[in-house]
């Protein structure tokens, strides 16, 4: 019988660095594991027969191969594994919340002890292959001749091209921002993601042979007809754009900002660029309106570039918050107050500029049409706080620019409306991640980059009739009893390197 | 009641209430399992969606009946009108309590649809946000031993429930053994 080693090799869930010194800079949170840490770490898995992490991971990255090949010091062998399925490995080791319903959440040691810390594992082996160990790319199909654009260059629109790209297709991608990745290069603080890490696997991407075309907006400077013209399909993968507009008396004060705005503001053109050019002042009372990811990195941003005083305001309590609880944690450790069944009900200034805040005590009443809990005010508890900067992050809907601008048929909130084959109104356009799901995360994005580009793939091959998901084409690999029976005998197939 | 499924080669497992054997759980084909017992009858789980083999997904039929008696999409599924979600977390839980340690079967009251494919691609993506009420429990102290407590109103599925909780959300024997 196999012995389970219940704990985590080092603090749990990863090492930090010191939260009084990491919020004096944008340098990672998270640290490292070294070479020997990760080798016991990833001694810890017990190469589950159904290895249920890679049932939970949108990608279906391989963890269980892995894992044993990194508990033998084979970071070769380990890269390929993964790489087989998961382009950005060094992007969604540092921003998939795995323990929040994706695969440190899903591993059976979990059960008795602290799941394995794949997120990590995963980050050494990206790390590994980038400092200087570089790997050859996958490879592709013989050219097929067919042309597909791909519309937006964020997480779904590089993990469709890169398959379509392995498939044998040529693929043009267009893209608004002369940067690569979309919401994961603005949207993703720099101590949380690198933006060399995130330059360097879109570029490796680029250079399996697509063909980038950059600071052109589909919709504005080329139509999707001209698109048609040139191309076989068109995938659209223009993310999340639409922000929620709150109806808040002084919002239009000077100090009052759009969150999504404020991180594209410092992060977009290159953390650098924003440190040495003209910084917004801020001052040193901060609000932050929101519950979600995008909060909390508006917080944990703030708080590095004015060293002031941050708190977090969300409208229902600490359980009903959907941002990742770890990231809660980090953001309290470096000193982020939050104010939860907090509301502010009126902006105040002073000659057209912000000055403070009227804050609302709430309570959660019935559900309302989202089946969640509805805040509603308690009436008569308000509190009148002072600020200097108000950053709204209250969610943003599909971009539905482009389906307005070309007659996309759309549902809910403004979302492409796609079919189960990612198919829109329009022939031969398809379209896919948050245009037609509204903001998920990087790896759930890559997931539905991936299906679609697999649909796509199959419509170019006339085989639409014969669809075999990814999934089921994973699950069939790795699972069926034959597979299992080599598994379990040691023959199961391994990614070659090369 | 409590059901307690032991693991015994490959993904085959044995099924125990109050200490007693009541079923078997084996495979008879690509992603389709068997659960025999003659106290709570013969079942078959798929582990599919409309024909395709998905994730987190099955379709549970008793056998001799040609109508599913149950199907899960993406850890969710609806019995007698309900809406239950497989490994969320409740509302009585705090998200940051929920990382480790047992997981949940949570009925789901104020879900907005009434069925699996009423739901919108939105909220297919945030289902773990829908929080309901504890109506099971799902634990284990290792691998190999995987016990699933349910509440009287899932009583009548209970046993298939909970082949499929096993088949879905642990793992069969693996390479070193367990």
């Amino acid at each position: 019988m196999v012995v389970i080693k219940p704990n985590r090799v080092g603090p749990f869930p990863f090492p930090k660095s010191d939260p009084e010194e990491r919020k004096k800079g944008f340098s990672e949170v998270e640290q490292p594991y070294t070479k020997e840490q990760v080798m016991l770490e990833a001694d810890r898995c017990l190469r589950c027969g159904t290895p249920v992490c890679i049932d939970a991971c949108p990608v279906q990255l391989d963890v269980r191969g892995m894992m044993d090949a990194v508990a033998n010091g084979d970071f070769q062998r380990a890269y390929h594994r993964i790489r087989e399925t998961n382009p950005l490995l060094g992007v969604t080791a540092r921003c998939c919340p795995q323990l929040q319903g994706l695969c440190e959440d899903a591993c059976v040691v979990r059960w008795g002890g602290q799941p394995l810390s794949i997120g990590m594992v995963q980050r050494f082996v990206a790390d590994w292959e980038q400092g200087g160990s570089r790997q050859p790319d996958p490879k592709s199909e013989a050219p097929t001749g067919k042309r597909v654009v791909v519309v937006g260059a964020g997480p779904a629109g590089l993990a469709a091209a890169e398959l379509l790209l392995r498939y044998g297709h040529s693929v043009t991608i267009y893209e608004e921002a002369q940067s690569l990745g979309g919401t994961a290069w603005y949207g993703i603080p720099d101590y949380h993601l690198p933006k060399d890490v995130l330059t360097y696997e879109a570029e490796r991407i680029v250079a399996q042979g697509a063909k980038v075309i950059r600071g052109v907006k589909v919709g504005r400077d080329i139509s999707i007809s001209s698109l048609l013209s040139e191309s076989d399909a068109v995938l659209v993968a223009t993310g999340s754009r639409d922000v929620k507009k709150l109806n808040t008396p002084g919002s239009d004060l000077d100090g009052v900002l759009d969150g999504y705005e404020f991180l594209r503001e410092v992060y977009g053109a290159g953390l650098e660029s924003y440190l040495n050019g003209n910084r917004k002042d801020l001052g040193s009372e901060i609000l932050v309106v929101g519950g979600g990811d995008t909060a909390l990195d508006c917080a944990r941003t703030a708080l590095r570039l004015t060293q002031g005083h941050v708190s977090v305001l969300y409208r229902r309590d600490e359980k009903e918050m959907p941002a990742d609880p770890i990231m809660v944690k980090e953001a309290q450790e470096e000193g982020v107050e939050f104010k939860f069944l907090s509301d502010p009900s009126e902006y105040l200034g002073k000659n057209g500029k912000l000055t403070g805040a009227i804050v609302q005590a709430m309570r959660l009443g019935a559900p309302d049409s989202t089946g969640r809990k509805h805040p509603e005010p308690i009436p008569g508890q308000t509190a009148t706080v002072r600020c200097d900067s108000v950053i709204l992050a209250v969610g943003r809907g599909p971009d539905s620019f482009l389906a307005k601008k070309e007659g996309l048929r759309t549902g809910p909130k403004g979302a492409i409306a796609v079919d189960v084959r990612y198919t829109t109104s329009m022939a031969r356009v398809f379209a896919t991640g948050d245009a037609t799901t509204g903001e998920t995360l990087v790896v759930k994005a890559m997931g539905h980059g991936r299906d679609a580009a697999q649909r796509v793939h199959e419509y170019l091959a006339g085989l639409e009739d014969r669809h075999v998901s990814l999934y089921e084409q994973y699950y069939t690999k790795h699972t069926t009893e034959d597979a299992y029976q080599d598994m379990l005998s040691g023959r199961e197939e391994e990614t070659p390197p090369d | 009641m409590e059901f307690v499924v032991k693991a015994t080669e490959g993904r085959s497992a044995r099924v125990f209430v109050e200490g007693k054997e009541v079923a078997t759980i084996g495979p008879r084909g690509k992603a389709m399992f068997s659960v025999r017992s003659e106290s709570f009858g013969d079942w078959k789980v798929e582990l599919r969606d409309d024909g395709e083999i998905r994730p987190f997904s099955a379709e549970i039929t008793c056998e001799g009946k040609s109508e599913l008696a149950l199907k899960i999409r993406n850890h969710l599924f609806f019995y007698k009108g309900a809406a239950y979600l497989l490994t969320g977390i409740p509302e009585e839980v705090r998200p940051a309590d929920h990382v480790l340690g047992k997981r949940h079967v949570s009925r789901l009251d104020s879900f907005p649809f009434a069925g699996l494919d009423e739901v919108d691609r939105e909220t297919w993506g945030r289902l773990r946000l829908h929080r309901g009420s504890s109506v099971g429990e799902v634990d284990g102290a290792s691998p190999q031993e995987f016990r699933v407590t349910l509440s009287d109103e899932l009583s009548e599925i209970g046993l298939p429930l909970s082949a499929a909780l096993y088949l879905l959300y642990n793992s069969g024997q693996g390479a070193r053994g367990w």
